[in-house]
């Protein structure tokens, strides 16, 4: 039990390791924000379908100028993408199940604006899902606030009226953004002043020579 | 009798462990490498809090045992060593715990 207890400690530590520099906060709020500014479609799916595959090659970026130079570089063994997928299904499943539940006996099922409202919820569970499985990978507290953040912001911007239906959803990516990029900003800025920018023996560090 | 062949018994493993996995700052290697798919050397070194020549030695023993597979790249013209634990290796190391588990809970 012991034993297994400690590896728990060592995953957790090397993840909250390799996350330390608030990047994924940041470029996953700058994303969010594009988002909510329509910067790249009016329609949604490509609205959302960009930054999407935008965002793993931007932190993959970033994370080489800034974070491998100096804490090094570690891949972690990735989640498979299955078990990634059937969860999102599942969630998006019982979202859809419980709406439909919720509109059949206090709304109009068959109203299309209705279910497009409630988005906000729906994109707050998953990205509460999200949060919360980081949570249990890095042991860090801030991912369960951020998980809680995410729902609750998800429910009172599906309740509040808007002009348009979209309205919603749009300031759901708003808020989520203007939480994640000052936490991020804040991140990285203690983690460039803990690790100065590497001088040659760190670089050598990095090959061992 | 009986009760000293029994702990005899429970001990038998502490003689057929793996030394090149015992020494504690390889442990902490392979521990280390064991939850991740790779790392490169200045990653583990920042894990292990062990000096450069001391990672390095301990390294050699452990590719030496095949256990660890070193791969020295280029990213964007700057050289990496990347470090992974070979299949060999994880089965050493989930044997090595076995073997450990076995011995501590006979106390």
């Amino acid at each position: 039990m012991a034993q297994e207890i400690d590896f728990k400690n060592i995953e957790q530590n090397t993840f909250r390791q390799s996350q330390q520099d608030g990047l994924m906060e940041l470029v996953m709020g700058i994303c969010m924000l594009a988002i909510s500014t329509r910067m790249f479609s009016r329609f949604l799916i490509f609205m959302l379908a960009l930054p999407v595959f935008l965002f793993g090659p931007l932190l993959a970026l970033m994370r080489r100028r800034f974070t491998h130079p100096r804490i090094g570089y570690v891949k972690l063994i990735p989640d498979k993408p299955k078990s990634v997928i059937a969860g999102i299904l599942l969630v998006t499943l019982v979202v859809i199940a419980v709406m439909a539940v919720v509109f059949f006996f206090f709304g109009n099922i068959r109203d299309f604006n209705l279910w497009l409202r409630w988005c906000p919820f729906w994109g707050g569970t998953i990205l509460a899902g999200m949060f919360s499985s980081l949570a249990s990978k890095s042991g860090a507290i801030r991912y369960y606030i951020f998980a809680g953040w995410s729902l609750l912001s998800g429910i009172v911007l599906s309740v509040l009226d808007f002009e348009t239906v979209e309205t919603g959803t749009l300031l759901y990516f708003a808020v989520m953004g203007s939480l994640l990029i000052p936490f991020g900003l804040v991140q990285f800025a203690i983690f460039l002043r803990k690790y100065p920018k590497p001088g040659q023996e760190v670089l050598d560090g990095q090959t061992g020579n | 009798m009986a009760k000293q062949e029994i702990d005899r018994e429970n001990l038998q493993p502490l003689t057929e462990i793996d030394r090149v996995i015992h020494e504690p700052a390889r442990l902490l290697l392979v521990a280390t490498l064991s939850v991740v798919e790779s790392a490169d050397f200045l990653f583990l070194m920042n894990q292990t809090k062990l000096t450069r020549g001391n990672l390095s030695s301990h390294l050699s023993k452990l590719e030496a045992a095949g256990y660890v597979e070193i791969k020295k790249e280029f990213v964007e013209k700057i050289p990496r060593t990347l470090l992974r634990l070979t299949e060999e290796g994880r089965n050493a190391f989930l044997e090595y715990r076995q073997k450990m588990q076995q011995v501590l809970d006979s106390f």
